[in-house]
């Protein structure tokens, strides 16, 4: 087997700033006093840092999303976060989809000079709301779960433990054979050690070696939210081989992977 | 002119709805005559809007809103603006209410007959001609992706979204019910149909301004089409704030394939 290497595809030409998230915490707002409909969450931001490398007139934004749905709001400009953390209101007015279920994004962008403007200087992706439970019980209830991404389906499949279908476009669904899996079953240890480790496998197999995907192509496909959850949860932000580089490449990042996701889901321990 | 006073289907009503389209479906699949076809389900929908066991009263801040049954609509856009003109600025800002549930199929069966194609149809529409409720995806709002392809909310909405008038009486150029590839490759990312400027470039680059309508072929699999531009633009997201960056300078960041669709008469002197 060929030595991994783990070198990051995520070219940074323009020394992009990573903000750490812990210096963003999204919470949830109270429903009564939430002035709009569509979603309404409190971004505490600490941009100390950070200041040195950024000029009071950027603008900081905020996004969220959640497949292709998304939404943006201006939080105002670098200089009104110079004094500590501070916390902002942020409304999505159009914005529908479950603060839980959504991801959530922190800009920080230039504002000044004509040759800079709109460019990204600092950046902070894939956030959670901050109340979202983050023990391991629940992070791994929410590794199938969190697939919306992967829904499931029970079905007859006569002799056939489970299948995938791929003929959806937007998305691929698990169908298990209801004969041998019911929802009680599904979440017990061991038809999970047995079972996620297997679709996963198909799945990320399915994604860069059968159909090539490039894994930075249109946010929209759903082969983006599979690499991309799978390279920040279980690959600590590492994203698969380019399509230049060999098969066996990908296998072992493929393999990487699953094992990531066994150890961070503690799937044999479970069952002892 | 004859007023009508604008009311909503109740659940009750969405699910009769539901099911009449899903029985025209049913017969046109059986080769059923679709002008009977469409005799018959006109006659059962229409008689659906002033039933008070399946529709109610529109209470929008105690508004009552009428609009004229009779009037004819050439184009999306001519429905959007007369329906703009009707609704007040709440509905207007935020088109999700929860108390217009309803709203948008029960305006979508008084305008049905509208719906068919046009006598200056194209053969391709020509072809997949169907009966008025048989076209599934223009009845109901699935998700906000689909959104924008209802047939009067999804204009509704893009008139909200996108205040320049121009561009507007472009996207919503079509008739009634017809949606062009181009749009709805555009319109099914929420984050692009938002970005003015990304629509605004879309139009440059794929609008036909001789013929009045989108250039032939640019939403396929084609270098430059529709598809790799919502591609290349995910891309630059990783790199610039695309909302804080103008038409021209995307138009200058595109990449060669696109050389084929930036015209002479429309460089960017020209179009600003």
């Amino acid at each position: 087997m060929a030595v991994s290497c783990k070198v990051s595809r995520n070219f940074n030409y323009t020394n992009r700033i990573r903000i750490d998230r812990h210096h963003v915490v999204i919470r949830p707002v109270n429903q009564e006093s939430q002035k709009a409909e569509g979603l309404e969450v409190e971004f505490s931001i600490d941009l100390q840092d950070y200041l040195k490398n950024l000029d009071d007139q950027d603008q900081v934004i905020a996004e969220v999303y959640y497949k292709g749905f998304y939404a943006r709001t201006e939080l105002g400009e670098v200089s009104d976060f110079a004094d500590g953390e501070k916390t902002v209101r942020a409304e999505f007015p159009n914005y529908y989809i479950p603060a839980e279920r959504s991801r959530f994004r922190l800009k920080i962008v230039a504002n000044g000079q004509e040759s800079t403007q709109g460019l990204l200087l600092a950046l902070a992706d894939h956030l959670k709301l901050t109340s979202v439970p983050s023990t391991m019980e629940e992070e791994e209830s929410e590794s199938l779960r969190e697939c919306d991404l992967l829904p499931v389906v029970y079905a007859d499949l006569g002799e056939v433990p489970w299948i995938i279908d791929w003929e959806q476009l937007e998305q691929t669904i698990l169908i298990l054979n209801k004969r041998l899996f019911d929802k009680d079953k599904v979440n017990q240890p061991l038809y999970r050690a047995l079972l996620l480790p297997a679709v996963l496998k198909d799945i990320l197999t399915q994604i860069l070696i059968i159909d090539e995907y490039d894994g930075d192509e249109d946010r929209n496909d759903w082969r983006y939210f599979w690499i991309d959850m799978v390279s920040e949860r279980w690959m600590g932000g590492t994203r698969p081989p380019a399509n230049g580089k060999g098969l066996e490449d990908k296998l072992d990042w493929i393999e990487e992977a699953i094992k990531g996701f066994c150890e961070r889901n503690k799937l044999v321990s479970k069952v002892e | 002119m004859s007023l009508v006073e604008v009311r909503r289907l109740t659940e009750a009503g969405i699910e009769k709805f539901r099911k009449l389209c899903e029985e025209v479906r049913s017969q046109c699949k059986r080769d059923g005559e679709i002008e009977e076809i469409d005799k018959w389900s006109l006659s059962q929908a229409k008689d659906l809007l002033q039933d008070s066991e399946y529709t109610a009263p529109l209470d929008l801040d105690r508004f009552r809103i009428s609009v004229d049954d009779e009037k004819t609509f050439s184009t999306q856009y001519d429905l959007a603006v007369y329906l703009h003109t009707k609704f007040p600025t709440a509905l207007r800002q935020n088109p999700w209410k929860k108390e217009v549930v309803g709203l948008w199929e029960w305006i979508a069966i008084l305008y049905a007959e509208q719906f068919r194609a046009s006598s200056e149809e194209s053969r391709e529409a020509a072809k997949r001609r169907t009966a008025v409720f048989g076209k599934e995806d223009i009845y109901w709002i699935r998700d906000q992706r689909d959104s924008y392809v209802h047939n009067v909310f999804g204009c509704f909405a893009l008139y909200a979204t996108i205040s320049d008038d121009d561009i507007c009486k472009k996207l919503l150029s079509s008739p009634l019910g017809i949606y062009p590839d181009a749009y709805r490759e555009l319109c099914k990312r929420q984050w692009v149909i938002s970005c003015r400027s990304i629509v605004e470039l879309a139009i440059r680059l794929y609008w036909d301004d001789g013929k009045g309508k989108w250039k032939a072929g640019v939403a396929r699999d084609v270098k430059g089409g529709v598809r790799r531009l919502c591609e290349i633009l995910a891309q630059f997201d990783y790199t610039y704030d695309l909302y804080s960056l103008t038409a021209d300078k995307l138009w200058e960041m595109l990449p060669k394939e696109f050389d084929r669709f930036k015209h002479a008469d429309a460089t960017m002197s020209a179009a600003s």
